[in-house]
């Protein structure tokens, strides 16, 4: 795999030549396929899809269907039918929150967590467990920043109605035994959720083989455009799983007096989608797939070991997660004694080095921690040494002069 | 920001002599930046409705230390309504750096929470 040449790939970095980006846990850049792709859609084959009786509708549709395979084949899983297309992964979670788990929560009943979740996967269920008067409980993290598994398998009672958890941490790196948890829970029967924006970007993951019920990723972390994401529905739930926003094109009739809805996965997409968004979503996964997911995982191991041997040399750092590589994703959280995160952001920006600090959505994850910001590098397949050693090199200068 | 200035900024902050606590304030005013987890309290006398003495307690970052410290000075002897009703754009010329947008919320902390106890 070969860094500088894809660099190459993506404008961003012929247009700002200085930009050392470090923060692709929160987005990371397009390539010019992507970039492309989506001005092609308008330029070529621009009409609404699924209902036009003409040649051009039934391009753009096969397009975005095409998509939805793409998708499907991306993560293993079984069917396309299995792939509601959403606006990113936070929309996934709560499709999941409103379409299946609210109708079945009761009062008293348990949804489990963890407390490494981001906000995403930790405020829909906040919303309906207050609707229905049910509980949220979160299992704990050790000390190195990984899952207690023991006090996972505690929190799970006869009340407990879905566990959701990510499968990548955004702040720790850590990434948990997915198909491990999930088997717990499946062994009490309980619904698993799994939040993937922060691996499927970055490692090969097959639903199929985890077993979950619900998958839920975003595109925009994966070099595709903001405004599209998924959720992979398992078979068993999809019959199960009810639409979550109601509108145009997820009814097969409506009268004045009910609403027949269409099967899956169209009644989970109300109205008018990212068409072009989707379609761009495809383009990208085509160049993830051309590199290959394996090749990816490798580099951003050898980036992450690294960054961590580099940034250990740095006096007074503190750095967060697990200290083996080969239980953590490309990204590195950690704190200087002697400056706040935020201060180090802004320092940092000025030799143009983009990271990221704060809770970065995981407040209840800081509060376990005992801090209440980090600064997080995360890197991606355009990253280099090269960079990480200019964030490195100006982090240790900042140290020193800050004495 | 540069890295002079953020020195500038912590040395600012940690000599002031408005670090601490009034036992009998008048003002009390506190509150957080949740974006960065800043917290902040703000203890004021007055006097004839005009600032006589102001101290701060904070954790957080050194613009919004740096920030409450040089407002506290400028405050002295100033109607506290008046300090109340500075802008924005005013706090962050005080203060004499280039402030970048995602990092107003910290620089203008102190005028946040003096603003709210306000009302």
């Amino acid at each position: 795999m070969n860094s500088q040449k894809i660099k190459k790939d993506f404008p961003i970095f012929q247009t700002n030549p200085k930009l050392v980006y470090l923060d692709n846990a929160a987005t990371t850049q397009k390539p010019t396929t992507v970039i492309s792709a989506i001005a092609e859609h308008y330029a070529y084959r621009n009409a609404n899809i699924h209902r036009g009786i003409y040649k051009l509708s039934e391009e753009a549709t096969a397009c975005y269907e095409e998509a939805r395979t793409k998708v499907a084949r991306f993560i293993s899983a079984p069917n396309a039918r299995n792939i509601a297309f959403t606006r990113n992964a936070t929309e996934a979670i709560n499709l999941v929150a409103h379409g299946f788990l609210k109708p079945r929560l009761k009062a008293s009943d348990e949804i489990l967590l963890t407390t490494m979740e981001h906000h995403a996967n930790i405020v829909p269920w906040h919303m309906i467990a207050k609707d229905k008067k049910a509980k949220l409980k979160f299992a704990n993290i050790t000390k190195d920043g990984q899952l207690d598994e023991a006090d996972l398998k505690r929190k799970i009672t006869g009340k407990t109605k879905l566990l959701a958890f990510a499968h990548a941490s955004n702040v720790l790196g850590t990434i948990n035994d997915v198909k491990k948890i999930t088997e717990l829970a499946h062994a009490k029967n309980i619904p698993v959720l799994i939040d993937g924006a922060q691996a499927v970007p970055h490692f090969p993951v097959d639903v199929s083989k985890i077993g979950c019920a619900f998958y839920a990723f975003s595109g925009h972390k994966l070099l595709a455009p903001t405004g599209i994401g998924a959720l992979y529905i398992s078979e068993k739930r999809l019959a199960e799983t009810g639409p979550f926003l109601g509108g145009g094109d997820m009814v097969k009739s409506v009268s004045e007096k009910e609403v027949m809805f269409q099967d899956a996965p169209a009644r989970f997409e109300a109205g008018t989608p990212a068409i072009e968004a989707t379609i761009a979503l495809g383009t990208a996964i085509d160049y993830l797939e051309k590199i290959g997911m394996k090749n990816i995982e490798k580099h951003e191991r050898e980036l992450s070991e690294f960054a961590l041997s580099e940034l250990r040399k740095i006096p007074g750092i503190t750095i967060y997660g697990p200290g083996d590589t080969k239980k953590r994703t490309g990204l590195v959280s950690f704190n200087l004694a002697r400056a706040h995160p935020h201060d180090l952001a802004s320092l940092l920006d000025e030799e143009n080095i983009a990271v990221r600090a704060g809770h970065h959505c995981a407040q209840p994850l800081h509060q376990a921690l005992g801090v209440s910001a980090t600064l997080r590098m995360s890197f991606y397949i355009y990253n280099t040494r090269d960079d990480i050693k200019k964030a490195c090199a100006a982090l240790k200068r900042i140290n020193d002069k800050i004495k | 920001m540069k890295l002079n200035d953020y020195r500038d900024l912590i040395e600012y902050a940690e000599l002031s002599p408005n670090r601490g606590k009034l036992k009998n304030p008048d003002v009390k005013a506190s509150g957080e930046n949740t974006l960065c987890g800043d917290s902040l309290v703000i203890y004021l006398n007055l006097k004839n409705g005009k600032i006589i003495a102001g101290k701060f307690e904070h954790s957080g970052c050194a613009l919004s230390a740096a920030s409450t410290a040089m407002l506290l000075d400028y405050a002295r002897g100033k109607s506290y309504k008046k300090i109340t009703e500075l802008s924005g754009e005013q706090l962050v010329k005080l203060l004499g750096i280039k402030v970048s947008p995602a990092r107003l919320p910290c620089a203008l902390l102190p005028l946040a929470i003096l603003k709210s106890s306000e009302k």
